[in-house]
């Protein structure tokens, strides 16, 4: 049931790059519910890796560790060298790993430029706002919006922009396509290849899994809080036996 | 039947005491909303800023030292409160916060009463806010006039501190989403001590400007700390613009009713917090479910 | 019959302690301070603080407001004998207590709408419009800021023999006596059912509710008690004093009695009147010291505040936490043993629903539409159980899994659609009507009740289904329902916690508490049970022991099961229902299922790269 089937890793982006994240054993916990086994992960720099899985599988819970909404109680993490396991949310922040989150999690009391404004405030070296509005055309137009009234696309534009105007050297993507009209996870798809071809690196978890390889190079795969998969995207595609079997039904 | 003149007057009152109600119950609100806790020894907050007006009236006169002093006194207490006792209650339930601050409160106005006696104290009008004026309809006592526009400055000051700099950014986000402000990189804890201080500079700062208005005796915050709780009520938790509209109207109903029966007019705010309650009990701004 | 069951003697210790106590101490105190008044009025606070701990120590509400009803009892009392409008001490007392009551009715119907800093809010500003009441517009009764003197005593009139209760001893023995009156009864209702319920609300309100107890009456009932407690305060204060004073009404007297209980240890009954003896005292004692003087109140709300940081438990609190065994230590009390087949029978299921029509399905669901905002959750889901049947639910995230089992265990309103068990039409009914009717739920995260045992977890569930809504039975003792505790020990075997049995739940691992959740959900011996991720959080060998459990409480019930863990579901269902953007995608067996292009699609993703 947990057999573990791994492909050479072969990056199609660059040759061997340096390893950005490097998580090895974690074990999350939900108070005493014990939800991440012995995961290990590793990300290099210009990789995309997406997590895949059913839900309850452990995607999001392994996001919220590495970023530092959960502490792991065994296994360590590197971030760039770093040790970042113990460090608070917002020193990792601060270290330029940037989680979206699941429900983006826009401040519906503040507006676009606002949101965007708070993002900044801790950044070194932001983008630019019109940088952002060249990769979000809409969000412009909708600059002195409150955010409880952007649209489900518009908010999910939103809490990207958020991520990228502090320039992260890796993001986190958490369900970014959930409850999105198909030309919109398009548009969205569009901007994520944009910013793959800029060299941005990114860790994707979807449940939408032809969305997430279309744009993966490597993939992991949970179960139950178990990994049960890593190898490229094309080596996924390949076992249709592991995707009915951890994917479907 | 009150005259236009008396009714004019007392319109006036319920704006005066409103405004005052209103920078009181912002502070209040600011720290619910941020830090979810509910400051029982706000009054007594109140009341410090008074006596600081007391103290430093007595020996100069300057009234722009009294308000800055008050500030001061109160930004000490704030900080004090805020790391020597608050930030450990953070993860304990709303009863305990709720404790704390009553005991903290009850320690603020006896200090207050032992150093200065439990009899009342006339902090006299400055010198610029002696006389009247005459509205044509009416006249009326020129303090309370400045006294208005006074707290009209500071609410205003509030006003940009919150919605134009960082900190106020910070705060109108962190009493929404704390975790995802955290995730943008900034320690909210760290704002937490600011928002607590904030708050109290403006109980005291509001009592400084009510000192000459009343007599300044050390239970004096008492009456103003439930009428916050109205008006936080009404106006709905963690919202600035609902303690500015609540307070208003919480004074606007105190005085107007005093012209009719002065006795009710207790009764009519209590009325109305029942009211809102029932029909809708997230206030008129409220939206955050912190209660 | 039960372990605090009042034939038994043992537990009537504390009274009799306190009896000898009630006796002795007047003495005492009539040596050091040469009246035992001092003792009257720690009992009068004592008795004011008997119903507070009960509405604040027990079910966790704070009121800043008791002052309303301690002042209304003792002024509807002091009122009718000062005017003379009744000559009957006895009765004017009664009149008092019961004017307490019916406003305590009316505020606490207001108040307790809301919970936590809001209640405290209300309950405050209440207490200060009584107040204010008392001192403008009623002023013509009360007497405004002076009070009413000249209260009189009561006597007793038997035969020839005639005993008034003034003066300072006679005073005491009839404050004593109502003190150690309202102990008892007190002291009945925390070892009641009701005790053990409003425990219950203080540690997890929604999960009381859903085990089908009626969280606002309880509430409601003991806000009144307390009131009850409150107005006899009042009205001793009045006759002990021979006066009435207005500040009985005001927030510092609210306050005191908050303060006390707290320094004298809440939840404890003689708490309150433990931190009266120390605050008055104190208050004696410090204010003779030259140095402190006037600081004595500061010093007192220091050591309120102290106290509160450092020893929440207060006084009496801490104590009793240091005489009773560490709590793992605790080795189970007997838990009577049955087979497995007696156990079955015990367990099984008991429907209840309103008026039983005849039908084949144990649940339908028919057309239920549910939606937040513009956000259709679920839109059209129908759904047909037969008796006996296990069906999963499963789907993507976001297909409306959680909110239709919410739908179905009543926790929400639909907004269109009717469910039904066993034929009759449930769509009305609440959380809690539900329960009773035998629909029961499992919850994906554990809400158990963590300061108490795994025993007293179950009883509460088995409680709920036993004695309905609402039974105000305090004279009864919380384990002394025979058919209770017989499905308490079968489910604890079943569950296999016997060797936990009576260990407080907080420091259980984290797969007992999840078997204890499932336990909880078949306390009702339900016939519908909805399983919502029962797996969540468990090990690979801890999912086969909850699977087999799941195989065994499924005979004989219907079971809905909502899990993630694939492997799982196509173990223990029969059928399976894919819900994906809040509708129907399929249903059918699971080979069926597997085979369903379309349910490929949405698991995979439908939408093209």
């Amino acid at each position: 049931m947990t057999g573990t089937a791994s492909s050479t890793a072969s990056n199609a982006a660059a040759p061997a790059a340096a390893a950005m994240i490097e998580a090895d054993r974690i074990n999350s916990y939900y108070g005493d519910s014990h939800v991440l086994f012995d995961v290990s992960m590793t990300v290099r720099e210009r990789e995309v890796v997406a997590l895949l899985g059913r839900n309850g599988a452990g995607k999001s819970t392994t996001l919220k560790t590495l970023a530092g909404v959960l502490h792991p109680r065994g296994g360590t993490i590197r971030f760039e060298g770093t040790a970042i396991e113990a460090l608070p949310a917002h020193s990792i922040a601060r270290l330029g790993l940037q989680l979206v989150p699941e429900e983006r999690r826009v401040f519906g009391g503040l507006t676009v430029d606002e949101n965007l404004d708070l993002a900044t405030l801790s950044a070194p070296s932001p983008l630019r706002l019109d940088e952002i509005f060249a990769i979000f055309p809409r969000l412009k137009e909708r600059r002195g919006s409150y955010g409880r009234s952007l649209s489900g696309g518009e908010q999910q534009m939103l809490a990207i922009a958020r991520a990228l105007i502090r320039r992260p050297r890796l993001i986190l993507l958490d369900e970014p396509f959930e409850g999105l009209a198909v030309n919109i996870v398009q548009n969205l798809l569009e901007v994520c290849r944009e910013l793959v071809a800029k060299g941005q690196t990114i860790v994707i978890v979807e449940q939408n899994v032809r969305a997430a390889l279309s744009l993966a190079g490597r993939t992991y795969v949970l179960n139950n809080g178990h990994v049960v998969f890593e190898g490229t995207a094309e080596a996924l595609q390949a076992s249709p036996e592991i995707m009915n079997r951890y994917l479907g039904v | 039947m009150p005259t236009l003149a008396q009714f004019l007057s007392q319109a006036f009152n319920g704006i005066a005491l409103g405004s005052l109600l209103a920078l009181i119950a912002s502070g209040l609100s600011i720290i619910l909303g941020t830090l979810g806790v509910l400051n029982f020894a706000h009054g007594a907050m109140f009341m410090l800023g008074a006596y600081t007006a007391y103290v430093v009236l007595g020996h100069w006169d300057s009234f722009a030292v009294a308000l800055a002093l008050g500030a001061l006194v109160l930004f000490a207490v704030g900080f004090a409160t805020e790391r020597g006792l608050i930030r450990f209650y953070y993860a304990r339930p709303k009863e305990d916060q709720i404790l704390v601050t009553f005991g903290l409160g009850i320690m603020l106005v006896e200090a207050v009463r032992y150093v200065f006696g439990g009899l009342s104290q006339r902090v006299p009008l400055p010198a610029w806010g002696q006389g009247i004026v005459n509205f044509g309809y009416f006249i009326y006592p020129l303090y309370r006039v400045e006294a208005i526009g006074l707290v009209g400055v500071l609410l205003l000051a509030f006003y940009v501190l919150l919605y134009r700099t960082r900190i106020g950014l910070v705060v109108r986000a962190g009493i929404e989403d704390p975790l995802m402000v955290e995730l943008l990189g900034t320690h909210v804890r760290r704002a937490f001590l600011i928002v607590f201080c904030l708050g109290a500079m403006a109980a005291g700062v509001a009592g400084v400007i009510y000192a000459p208005l009343a007599a300044v005796i050390p239970n004096m915050g008492e009456p103003f700390l439930v009428e916050c709780f109205v008006v936080v009520v009404i106006g709905g938790l963690g919202s600035f613009p609902g303690a500015v509209v609540g307070g208003i109207v919480v004074g606007e109903i105190l005085s107007l009713t005093t012209l009719f029966n002065p006795a009710y007019a207790q009764a009519a705010i209590y009325a109305v917090m029942t009211l809102v309650l029932i029909v809708r009990p997230r206030g008129l701004f409220g939206t955050m479910g912190r209660a | 019959m039960g372990r605090a069951d009042w034939r038994r003697p043992a537990r009537w210790w504390p009274e009799i302690a306190l009896v000898v106590a009630l006796i002795v101490l007047p003495f005492g105190f009539d040596a050091w301070f040469r009246s035992p008044d001092l003792l009257t009025r720690i009992l009068i606070w004592g008795i004011f603080g008997l119903g507070f701990d009960l509405l604040f120590g027990r079910t966790g509400l704070l009121s800043f407001g008791q002052a309303a009803f301690y002042g209304t009892g003792g002024f509807v009392t002091a009122y009718l004998l000062t005017s003379n409008t009744l000559d009957n001490v006895w009765l004017a007392m009664l009149i008092g207590i019961l004017a307490a009551t019916a406003f305590s009715v009316a505020v606490g119907f207001l108040a307790l709408r809301r919970v936590g800093i809001y209640f405290a809010m209300i309950t405050l500003a209440f207490g200060e419009l009584s107040y204010f009441l008392e001192n403008s517009p009623l002023s013509d009764f009360t007497g405004g800021e002076n009070g009413l003197p000249g209260v009189p005593a009561p006597t007793i009139h038997i035969g020839s023999f005639t005993y008034a209760f003034t003066g300072s001893w006679p005073s005491y023995q009839l404050v004593a006596a109502f003190f150690f009156a309202g102990f008892v009864v007190a002291r009945f209702v925390t070892l009641s059912p009701v005790g053990l319920v409003l425990t219950a609300i203080q540690q997890n309100p929604e999960r009381t509710a859903a085990l089908g107890h009626d969280v606002g009456a309880y509430k409601l009932a003991v806000f009144v008690f307390a009131a009850v407690f409150a107005g006899c305060g009042g009205v001793l204060l009045g006759i002990f004093q021979s006066y009435m004073p207005p500040d009985a009404f005001s927030l510092e007297t609210s306050g005191q009695l908050v303060i006390q209980t707290v320094i004298g240890g809440a939840g404890t009954l003689i708490g309150p009147a433990v931190g009266a003896a120390v605050w008055l005292s104190l208050r004696d004692v410090l204010q003779q010291v030259p140095a402190i003087g006037d600081l004595w109140k500061f010093i007192l709300g220091f050591v309120f505040v102290v106290l509160v940081t450092l020893l929440p438990s207060g006084i009496v609190g801490t104590i009793a936490r240091l005489w009773a065994r560490p709590r793992s230590a605790v080795a189970p009390a007997a838990t009577a043993h049955r087979d497995a087949a007696a156990r079955e029978t015990l367990l099984a299921a008991r429907p209840a629903a309103p008026k039983a029509a005849p039908s084949e399905f144990a649940l339908e669901a028919r057309d239920v539409r549910k939606a937040y905002g513009g956000i259709r959750a679920v839109d059209g889901v129908s759904l047909a159980l037969p008796e006996g049947a296990c069906h999963a639910v499963i789907g993507p995230n976001g297909a409306g899994k959680s909110t239709f089992l919410r739908l179905l265990k009543r926790e929400e309103t639909v907004d269109s659609g009717s469910i039904l068990m066993h034929g009759a039409d449930i769509t009305a009914a609440d959380v809690t009507a539900a329960y009773q009717y035998g629909l029961s739920k499992s919850y994906q995260i554990n809400q158990l009740f963590p300061q108490l045992t795994v025993r007293q977890n179950l009883r509460i569930g088995a409680l709920g289904r036993q004695r309905g809504r609402l039974r105000l039975d305090i004279f009864r003792s919380a384990d002394g329902f025979p058919q209770v505790e017989a499905v308490v020990d079968a489910l604890i075997e079943e569950l296999d916690l016997t060797a936990c049995a009576d260990t407080v739940v907080s420091v259980l691992a984290y797969g007992e508490k999840r078997r204890l959740e499932l336990g909880l959900a078949l306390a009702s011996q339900p016939s519908v049970l909805l399983l919502d991720e029962p797996l969540a959080g468990l090990s690979p060998a801890e999912r086969e022991g909850v699977k087999d459990l799941i195989r065994n409480v499924g005979k004989g019930r219907t079971i809905i099961l909502v899990e993630h863990d694939m492997d799982a579901v196509f173990e223990l269902a029969q059928r399976i229902t894919v819900l994906h953007e809040g509708r129907v995608l399929a249903e059918g067996t699971p080979k069926e299922i597997s085979n369903d292009p379309s349910v490929r699609q949405a698991y995979l993703g439908g939408m093209a790269p």
